[in-house]
């Protein structure tokens, strides 16, 4: 078999290391950095017994079309005993533009369910108790407003708030590095996710309003280090935040949940998620004093593995891509896993490869031996000689964003961005000269190269459906109500007072995500991304 | 290089200008979220040679419809324009029959993308 180097050549691991053809045997991290499972500094598991009382949350991410698809949908999975609703959202939603805005052409309902006000959650949430739901919201720049719109919807069920259950992303940085679904200059939008955050956390014990996604950073490109550096640069910056305003850092950390992204790389893999709970840990309690275990441990989420490791040619051999990186979750001890189906790189997946991406997991999980020892690869020369330099690397990249004061200013002058397009260049180059193997696409290449790309096929009619339902709801609503409703999200805006307390009377009043993030826009102002490559 | 609309999956993007500069070539690229009338008017007034559009959302057609137009409103009616992103071979049809001169779906290939470029500027 080919191997794509000959014997001699040298290997370097994605983290930027040389691997040496064998380890001899050392000690491999330094005296109290391994530790025990459940201890500080977490490096082996964030519990003692590892996956023996708690095997990880297999689960599946999909997008709707419309409020009443999502509602048949989180119905049904509450019949099977499954209360979670995850939600994505279209673009104009996650923006904050109303689906009749004319910026919103073409992408109204596309790459999830358009929201436009209560109205639409209402539909969503209708006889879906949210003390029965965990309910997950991939939201960053109206992560507010989708705040408010959750209480809301709580008090009318008559369910009170300590009872409701979820995540909302709220991770507004990141958006500005990869993806780039903000709307406000950073400084603003941060102050918005520590708002979400303060109320989330004095209101809504049972509810995570952080999911710090370095998985936009992995599908963007990052390297192990790259990946945990920035994010934890980023993490670091929302828990400032949280301290300045007066929080305990016990009463949030605890509450903040990360969502990292997987390569194929199964040791590296499995020693950068190690390498990130031991960071973590460290910077929660050496920096921030946390002192209760619960505000060091790392929950890790991770995609199982990152559909941009997959092939749209040959796409059943990404069921083997999937399993490698099942294990490499597995071995690395994560709390979730989101499975990625093999039809990821072409299509909105189908009933069919949805299952094959669960029954990987199941199959990884019980029929294999991943799950009978904490941290199976713990005391491996090779993983706990990465799981260093991924540690070392991790704070290298935190400094060059210049930690948590400088995060924001790296930012805005794309320091982050244009390293990890660099990189991407870098791993494309690799890919076109061979020098990193990609079976059916550089080796082995398949006989038939086409591939039938089916996108959801959106429909054609629902802009101007919206767009009329919108003016239904306009001439509804008590105009007056929402217009002073507004004023005080404005009011709030300059103020400098949380602005959760007066979007959740907006939202009640029928204001539309639209004109809310358009009340910020007055004094928080746009923002023009430079534009680095 | 331009992204229209509201996706901001610029991954593709980049990689392609960064292909484009090494080989010498001088590229603009815009950055995301621009609208069809800014692409026309940064591809006018940087008298560029050709236009690339990067959609990963699924909104393609109307997209590339607007900057279509734009360009033949800004009098640059001319200059050749080629798509890249999520695109369903029925729409790369239907793409080119607007005047789009190249599409490149998922799975291109690096040297394919820069050849067929520069066969287009110079053709």
């Amino acid at each position: 078999m080919k191997t794509g180097a000959p014997a001699d050549s040298r290997h370097w691991s994605n983290t930027g290391f040389e691997i040496p053809a064998l380890y001899e045997p050392r000690s491999g991290g330094a005296p109290g950095s391994i530790g025990r499972p459940g201890e500080y500094p977490f490096t082996r598991h964030i519990y003692p017994t590892g996956y023996r009382t708690r095997p990880w949350a297999p689960s599946l991410y999909s997008g709707f079309g419309t409020p009443e698809d999502a509602n048949r949908r989180f119905r049904y999975l509450i019949s099977q005993g499954n209360g979670r609703a995850n939600i994505a959202t279209d673009l104009p939603t996650q923006i904050g533009l109303d689906s009749d805005d004319p910026d919103a052409e073409g992408e109204v309902g596309r790459v999830g369910v358009a929201i436009d006000s209560l109205a639409d959650f209402e539909v969503m949430f209708d006889q879906v108790p949210l003390d029965q739901t965990a309910v997950s919201l991939n939201l960053n720049t109206t992560a507010p407003i989708f705040l408010a719109m959750l209480v809301a919807t709580a008090r009318r069920q008559r369910v009170d708030l300590d009872k409701v259950s979820g995540t909302l992303a709220n991770d507004i940085l990141h958006e500005y590095v990869a993806r780039g679904t903000w709307r406000y200059p950073p400084e603003p939008a941060l102050r918005l996710a520590a708002d979400v955050a303060e109320y989330a956390s004095e209101h809504m014990p049972r509810f995570y309003p952080f999911n710090i996604r370095s998985i936009l950073l992995h599908e963007s490109g990052a390297h192990p280090g790259q990946e945990i550096g920035f994010t934890f640069a980023i993490a670091s910056r929302y828990v400032e935040e949280l301290l300045a305003r007066g929080l305990d850092v016990d009463s949030f950390a605890p509450r903040m949940s990360f969502f990292f992204g997987m390569g194929l790389h199964v040791f590296e893999e499995a020693a950068k998620f190690r390498a990130a709970r031991r960071l973590w840990a460290a910077i929660m309690r050496d920096q921030y004093g946390a002192r209760s275990d619960s505000s060091l441990k790392l929950r890790l989420t991770s995609v199982a593995p990152c559909g941009s490791h997959f092939t749209a040619v040959d796409p059943e051999l990404n069921l083997v891509r999937g399993t490698l990186g099942v294990l490499a979750g597995a071995l690395g001890g994560v709390q979730a896993m989101l499975g990625t189906t093999i039809d990821e790189a072409y299509e909105i997946p189908t009933e069919r490869t949805q299952h094959l991406a669960l029954r990987t997991q199941q199959i990884v999980a019980l029929e294999s031996d991943v799950c009978a020892s904490a941290d199976p690869l713990g005391g491996s020369w090779f993983v706990e000689s990465m799981t260093d330099q991924i540690e070392a690397s991790a704070r290298e990249q935190m400094d060059l964003l210049g930690g948590p004061s400088g995060v924001v200013a790296a930012i805005e002058h794309g320091l982050p961005q244009s390293e990890l397009s660099a990189r991407a260049y870098e791993l494309e180059r690799q890919l076109a000269d061979g020098t990193r193997p990609k079976v059916g696409v550089n080796i082995y290449p398949a006989k038939d190269r086409t591939v039938e790309l089916k996108l959801h096929a959106a429909e054609p009619e629902l802009h101007r459906r919206r767009a009329e339902e919108l003016s239904l709801l306009r001439q509804r609503r008590d105009s007056t109500r929402v217009a002073r409703a507004l004023a005080s999200v404005t009011e709030a805006a300059c103020n400098g007072s949380n602005i959760i307390v007066p979007m959740i009377t907006a939202v009640e009043a029928y204001a539309t995500v639209g004109e809310i993030s358009a009340s910020l826009d007055e004094v928080f102002g746009s923002y023009h991304q430079p534009a680095v490559l | 290089m331009a992204k229209p609309g509201l996706d901001g999956h610029d991954r593709g993007a980049k990689v392609i200008a960064r292909l484009l500069r090494d080989e010498g070539d001088e590229v603009i690229y815009t950055g995301i979220r621009q609208r069809p009338a800014q692409i026309a008017r940064t591809a006018v007034d940087e008298d560029v040679q050709l236009v690339g559009l990067s959609i990963l959302s699924g909104a393609h057609v109307p997209l590339v419809r607007s900057v279509l137009l734009a360009l033949r409103e800004q009098g640059a009616g001319d200059i050749p324009v080629v798509v890249g992103g999520t695109i369903p071979a029925a729409d790369a049809e239907v793409l080119k029959e607007m005047g789009v001169r190249a599409v490149f779906g998922i799975g291109s290939q690096l040297n394919d993308i820069k050849e067929t470029m520069q066969e287009i500027r110079e053709s």
